[in-house]
């Protein structure tokens, strides 16, 4: 009490179960409107904050000149995904209706902690782009996976299992095709093994469905006036 | 002891705010989002803000409520009013400051175990009034953000090569020119950006302050040396 030792007089009433017991309670009522407020004038600004976040991370893998389709909403949910990589969105792009790509999210356990990857690939299959979503990668050494660290992540694009051969998708160390850093050698496999199994997730997937085969090619030098839709 | 009623000084508030009595530096408190989110100098001075901002409110509130606040319960009131004013800076830090959020978002809620604003709402603004108290809050805070900026920049200049990079994410694009590159093509010293450099910056920054206060009072021995004892024991009681 003697914190409080001011020679303030305080009154009776201080003492009272009742008095405190109703001063906690007012405090609580107060502090939950208050919250109830901003929550109600943030909501909407940090919901465009985060539909911003995953266009942006989708411009990444697909290029917006590419369709014109709100990607955000053409999603489909693919259970396989979701025992795979724990996210079970299978974003579409179309441009006039058309499927002309796909984006999903995969993820492989790194050296340490779980890496989580973004991959862009066209309708046949073929790798538009790949970008490192989050990791826990040692700084300097295994981050060199991160686009702004390092062009290496680039080394993915354009390829696929038609145009290369099974056994190059693996680091140089294994006999593959792609450079592992010095140092570090567990995070690019990793990356690398995210790729094919997501690889291997879209063959099956497009075996099964009969959609994802084009039924006609789409130009990409397309003469319509491009209708983004961000 | 000062008697509760007393207020000290602005000038005693601020210079115990930002060096003989720095939260970080001098009460040890703090430490958990000071180690964990100085990787550069931008991080440091974003958590500061976020800190400061929430000190200054809880001290005013507590100040202004605290004729009604009963000792009994002045725990958990204090508590639930400072943790409903980090709620309402994460909200607000995520719908307004998105990009910066995203890099300090795991630590903003950490505030509220922030054992250094309980400590100022229960030491000083719960007695004082809400001039003072806000001053206190502002000294206290400013003196954790520069320990923050500090240890941050030499992390981040040591261990990456530049300084306050990304600072126009926290405020705004106008400020772009501080983000400087020291050494270009620097691969860094790793160990500094891991969290062991968290403890060796600190530990240094401690010395360091040890060592100035030394000599401080090497100098004032010196000076009273050829002075009254009664008056030189009194320099040092």
């Amino acid at each position: 009490m003697s914190l409080f030792s001011a020679p303030v007089k305080r009154p009776l009433y201080f003492d009272r179960i009742g008095y405190q017991a109703a001063l906690l309670a007012g405090v609580c009522s107060l502090v939950a409107v208050l919250i109830l407020g901003g929550n109600k004038a943030t909501e909407e600004k940090i919901a465009i904050a985060l539909r911003q976040d995953q266009l942006n991370m989708l411009e990444q893998v697909l290029p917006s000149t590419l369709y014109n389709n709100n990607l955000l909403e053409d999603t489909l949910r693919i259970p396989e995904l979701l025992n795979k990589f724990g996210s079970e969105t299978l974003y579409v792009a179309k441009f006039d209706k058309n499927i002309v790509a796909y984006a999903f999210i995969v993820t492989q356990e790194g050296y340490s902690g779980e890496i989580k990857l973004i991959i862009g690939l066209d309708q046949h299959g073929s790798i538009l782009g790949v970008r490192v979503i989050s990791h826990s990668e040692t700084p300097g050494l295994g981050d060199k996976i991160e686009i702004s660290k390092d062009d290496w992540i680039k080394g993915f694009n354009k390829l696929s299992f038609a145009n290369t051969q099974r056994n190059s998708w693996a680091v140089k160390k294994d006999g593959g095709q792609f450079d592992q850093f010095t140092g570090a050698t567990i995070t690019p496999r990793a990356v690398v093994n995210a790729v094919v199994s997501g690889l291997d997730f879209f063959s099956n997937y497009s075996t099964a469905h009969s959609e994802p085969i084009p039924k006609e090619k789409n130009s990409q030098e397309s003469t319509k006036p491009d209708e983004q839709t961000n | 002891m000062n008697k509760p009623t007393d207020s000290p000084s602005y000038p005693s508030i601020f210079a115990e705010g930002l060096w003989s009595n720095n939260i970080a530096m001098s009460q040890m408190l703090a430490l958990c989002p000071l180690l964990a989110v100085t990787t550069s100098a931008t991080n440091g001075l974003g958590m500061g803000l976020a800190t400061l901002v929430v000190m200054v409110s809880a001290n005013f509130v507590a100040s202004i409520l605290r004729h009604i606040i009963t000792p009994q319960v002045r725990i958990p009131v204090f508590i639930v009013l400072i943790a409903s004013i980090v709620t309402l800076v994460d909200m607000w830090l995520n719908a307004l400051m998105h990009e910066l959020y995203k890099v300090l978002g795991l630590f903003i809620p950490l505030i509220v175990t922030n054992c250094a604003i309980l400590g100022r709402v229960e030491s000083f603004a719960s007695k004082k009034n809400t001039l003072p108290a806000i001053a206190d809050a502002l000294a206290m805070g400013l003196g954790f953000i520069w320990v923050l900026v500090v240890i941050g920049g030499a992390r981040e200049i040591l261990g990456s090569g530049t300084l306050f990079a990304h600072a126009s994410l926290l405020l705004g694009s106008n400020f772009e020119w501080m983000e400087l590159t020291i050494l270009s093509d620097y691969q860094g010293i790793l160990l500094l950006v891991l969290p062991p450099g968290g403890f060796l910056m600190l530990g240094f920054l401690l010395s360091l302050k040890r060592l100035i206060e030394k000599i401080i009072t090497a100098r004032t021995l010196k000076a009273l040396n050829h002075q009254q004892p009664d008056k030189l024991i009194a320099e040092l009681s």
